[in-house]
């Protein structure tokens, strides 16, 4: 069996550069992909 | 951006094709050496992941008790948040100016402390209606 995801918060993010993590939170700010015609 | 379980902000690289659709969401992703994160994919978790309505529901009728059994034991202070009961303040010290804690920062072993006394009280007396209490309660 695959090694299983670790499941991260942001003080753990440095221990898995370069790794799949998986990461729960609550969105705060979504960029915007839409820019209004000039 | 996102707040992480710990409070911090962690900053994703979405996939174009992909859209955030609840307020809550599980991603997996890719670390980068400057760690943001890279979406591989997501799950969305609603709105209100993590809040518990039952429990809260029953601390606010255990409070509205509280407030029947011992008038004057809570105070109205600091009237900040989205919920009116987050402007109830306990006096836990029996002067009102010992200290005034937030009750939806007590953890269960704090709380039933402190619910235990006014909620033995209110099931004492015929004339409240108990029955509800309990219910509310799982008593």
């Amino acid at each position: 069996m695959d090694k299983p995801t670790p499941r991260v918060n942001q003080s753990l993010l440095s221990k898995y550069q370069g790794q799949a993590v998986r990461l729960v939170g609550k969105v705060k700010s979504v960029p915007c992909l839409f820019h209004e015609a000039n | 951006m996102v707040e992480a379980s710990d409070g911090g902000q962690v900053t994703v690289h979405l996939i174009q094709d992909l859209q955030i659709t609840s307020a809550f969401v599980e991603f997996i992703a890719h670390v980068n050496p400057d760690l943001t994160v890279r979406e591989l994919t997501s799950i969305g978790l609603g709105d209100n992941f993590g809040t518990n309505a039952p429990c809260r529901s029953r601390i606010l009728t255990a409070l509205f008790f509280f407030v029947l059994c011992r008038p004057g034991k809570l105070q109205r202070a600091r009237p900040a948040g989205s919920e009116a009961a987050r402007g109830l303040c306990v006096n836990g010290g029996g002067n009102p100016c010992d200290f005034d804690v937030n009750i939806f920062q007590w953890n269960n072993a704090k709380l039933s402390r402190f619910l235990s006394p006014p909620l033995a009280l209110a099931a004492s007396r015929d004339s409240l209606p108990a029955i509800g209490i309990r219910d509310s309660l799982g008593l």
